[in-house]
C-alpha cells in the first residue's frame, strides 16, 4: 500500500529529473529539451524557435513549444526570450497557426503536465522560470539542473521578432 | 484545380478525412483549433458592407483548423471556412487553406494546394480577427468582400529565411496559381457598381480569373520589433463583364432602352505594396502603402454597337497609418487611412476619395474570448458598393460606423 501511494510522485520526480538533465541553462532559466534532443541551442537559436523561424529540429522532429499558464516567472523568462511581450507572442502565434504555418504552443496549467509532453514528444521545448529551479533546491532530482549550465553552443541564428 | 475550386465540399471532406486519419496514426502530431466570431456594424448614412444602416448582426466568421505532421520536415495544414457578411458569405461552408508543406530547411520551404495568398501584413491573416486590435482592417487594402479572390490561391509556393550580417534577416514567400471569383463576391459586386446608377437590370455576364502569382519580402534590420517589406501581387487572364439596360424613360434617346455591356477581357490587376512594422513593448506601429492599377481597358457595346476604350487605366492608390497601445487585458488602437484620387477614376463627386479615422479597443475577457469595440469618422464614399441597390444616392460627405464583435478562439 505504501509504495503505491509513493510510486507515482517518484515516477513524476524521476521523469522530471531525467528531462532536466538534458535541458539548457541560459543566464538563469531552464529550457526544457525532450532526453532524445540532440541539438545545441544558443539563446539566438531559441529566439528563431520561440518566433516560428525554425520550425524543424535538425533530426528533423517538429518543433512544439510548451508554455507555463499563469507562472509570472515562466512568463517572464518566455518574454525574454521570444522579445515579446505576452500578449504579442501570443497574437504572433495566432498569425501563424491560424495561416496554417505553424502549431499554436501549448499552455499547462502545472509544471508535472508539461514536463510529461516534453517527455512523450522528441520535438517538444519548454521554458520554464526561476521558481521551478528554485523549487528544485527543495527536491533532489531537481537540484540536477545547475549541473548542466553552458551546454549552449549551437549555430547563431538572429532572429528579431516580427516575423 | 478548376473542379476543386468548384467544390469547396470536396476539400473539407478531404480535410476531415486527414484529421481522422490522424487521430488514428499519432495524436501527438494533430493540432487543432478554430474560433467563431460574431459581430454588429451600425452606420448613421450607408449601407457599409452590410445593410449597415438599420443595424446588422449580419457579420459572422467561423473557423476550424487542423495541421499534422505525417513525416519528418512535413506537415498537412486545412482550415475550413463560413462567414456572413451582408449579401457575401452566406454560411456556405469554403476551404479556406489545404496545403501541404515541406520544409528542407529553414532557408527553403515548399507548399503546395490551397496556399494563403501572402500581400503585406494582413492579407494571408485578414479572417483573423484575434490577430490585430481593430475589428476591420483598412478599406481599400484589406476589404473583406474581396476575399473570394485574394485570401487564398490553388496552386504552390516556396518560402524560407536567410541571415545577414549583422544579426539581419530576409524572408521571402513566392507564390503562384489560380485565383477564384466569386459572381456573388466583392469583385463582382466592385464591377456591377460602377453601372448600377446608370443602368436596371444589371447582373455579371462574365466572371472568370486565370492565374496569379506574387512575392512577399521582409527585412528586419538588427533593431529588435522592426520589419520592412515588399510585396506584389499580379493577377492576369481575368474576363469581367456586366450587362444592364438604359432605362426607357432616359431622355436621351440614343440610349433609352438599350442594352449596355462592359467588356473586360484579359485584364491584368497589378498590386505593389510596402509595409513598416514595430513593435515596442506594449506599442505597436504599422503603417503601409499599395498602389495598383487595372488594365488595358474596359470596352462598352451600347445597343449592339462596340465602343472602344480610350482611356488609360485606371490606378488606385490606399495607405494607413496606425498606433495602438496594450493596458493589460485592454488595447487601444487608432488608425488613419486614406484612399485618395485616383489617376483616371471615372467616379464623380465625394465617391473619388475615402479617409477614415478609426478608434479601436479590444478587450481579452480570457484566453479564449476577446470583445471588440470601434468607430469610424468617414469622409467620402469610394468604398461604397451600390450592386444591390444599397447605396443608390451618394448624398453625403461625411459618415459614421460603429462596429462591436466578440470572438471565441479555441
Amino acid at each position: 500500500m505504501t509504495e503505491s501511494r509513493y510510486r507515482a510522485p517518484l515516477q513524476t520526480a524521476l521523469t522530471i529529473a531525467l528531462l532536466l538533465i538534458t535541458s539548457v541553462a541560459l543566464s538563469a532559466d531552464p529550457i526544457v529539451l525532450n532526453p532524445e534532443n540532440q541539438t545545441n541551442v544558443d539563446e539566438k537559436y531559441i529566439r528563431s524557435i520561440l518566433t516560428g523561424t525554425e520550425r524543424f529540429w535538425e533530426d528533423g522532429n517538429e518543433v512544439l513549444i510548451a508554455v507555463l499558464k499563469n507562472d509570472p516567472e515562466a512568463e517572464q523568462a518566455l518574454n525574454r526570450y521570444s522579445g515579446m511581450t505576452s500578449s504579442k507572442f501570443k497574437n504572433h502565434w495566432q498569425r501563424i497557426a491560424f495561416s496554417g504555418r505553424g502549431k499554436m504552443p501549448k499552455q499547462f496549467n502545472n509544471l508535472e503536465e508539461l514536463i510529461e509532453f516534453v517527455n512523450r514528444n522528441p520535438g517538444a521545448i519548454a521554458i520554464v522560470g526561476e521558481g521551478q529551479k528554485r523549487n528544485g533546491a527543495t527536491n533532489s532530482p531537481l537540484t540536477l539542473i545547475s549541473t548542466i549550465a553552458h551546454h549552449a553552443s549551437g549555430p547563431s541564428d538572429p532572429t528579431p521578432p516580427g516575423h | 484545380m478548376t473542379e476543386l475550386r468548384q467544390h469547396p465540399l470536396a476539400f473539407l471532406l478531404s480535410a476531415l478525412a486527414l484529421i481522422g486519419s490522424a487521430l488514428e496514426t499519432n495524436a501527438q502530431s494533430l493540432s487543432t483549433g478554430g474560433f467563431v466570431s460574431v459581430g454588429y456594424l451600425e452606420s448613421s448614412h450607408y449601407n457599409y458592407l452590410a445593410d449597415s444602416e438599420k443595424g446588422t448582426l449580419d457579420f459572422v466568421e467561423i473557423g476550424l483548423n487542423a495541421s499534422w505532421t505525417p513525416a519528418n520536415r512535413t506537415t498537412i495544414n486545412g482550415q475550413a471556412f463560413l462567414f456572413e457578411l451582408g449579401p457575401y458569405g452566406n454560411y456556405t461552408p469554403l476551404v479556406d487553406y489545404l496545403f501541404v508543406d515541406y520544409a528542407k530547411s529553414k532557408e527553403l520551404g515548399f507548399r503546395a494546394g490551397r496556399i494563403k495568398r501572402e500581400l503585406g501584413l494582413y492579407t494571408h491573416i485578414q479572417d483573423i480577427d484575434i490577430a490585430r486590435t481593430s475589428i476591420l482592417l483598412p478599406h481599400g487594402m484589406y476589404d473583406p468582400r474581396y476575399r473570394d479572390f485574394s485570401a487564398s490561391v490553388d496552386g504552390a509556393s516556396m518560402y524560407g529565411s536567410f541571415n545577414l550580417p549583422g544579426d539581419q534577416r530576409i524572408t521571402y514567400n513566392l507564390y503562384g496559381g489560380f485565383a477564384q471569383a466569386d459572381p456573388e463576391g466583392g469583385l463582382a459586386g466592385f464591377s456591377l457598381t460602377a453601372i448600377s446608377r446608370t443602368t436596371i437590370d444589371n447582373r455579371i455576364k462574365t466572371l472568370e480569373a486565370d492565374g496569379t502569382y506574387g512575392a512577399q519580402f521582409w527585412y528586419n534590420p538588427n533593431i529588435e520589433g522592426l520589419r520592412v517589406g515588399y510585396g506584389l501581387s499580379r493577377y492576369f487572364g481575368i474576363d469581367i463583364s456586366t450587362q444592364g439596360k438604359f432605362p426607357d424613360a432616359l431622355p436621351d434617346p440614343l440610349l433609352a432602352g438599350k442594352e449596355l455591356i462592359n467588356l473586360g477581357q484579359d485584364l491584368t490587376y497589378e498590386i505593389d505594396q510596402l509595409s513598416i512594422e514595430y513593435f515596442l513593448g506594449n506599442w505597436n506601429f504599422t503603417a503601409e502603402y499599395q498602389w495598383s492599377h487595372v488594365g488595358p481597358t474596359i470596352d462598352r457595346i451600347i445597343g449592339g454597337v462596340f465602343f472602344p476604350d480610350t482611356t488609360p487605366p485606371t490606378e488606385f492608390e490606399v495607405w494607413y497609418a496606425n498606433a495602438s497601445r496594450r493596458f493589460g487585458k485592454l488595447e487601444f488602437g487608432l488608425t488613419y487611412t486614406s484612399s485618395p484620387f485616383s489617376k483616371n477614376d471615372t467616379n464623380v463627386g465625394n465617391a473619388t476619395y475615402q479617409k477614415d479615422t478609426q478608434l479601436s479597443v479590444r478587450y481579452d475577457v480570457n484566453d479564449h474570448w476577446t470583445l471588440k469595440a470601434e468607430v469610424h469618422s468617414i469622409e467620402g464614399t469610394k468604398r461604397l458598393f451600390n450592386q444591390h441597390g444599397q447605396n443608390p444616392v451618394l448624398d453625403q460627405d461625411d459618415w459614421t460606423l460603429w462596429a462591436a464583435k466578440s470572438t471565441f478562439t479555441f
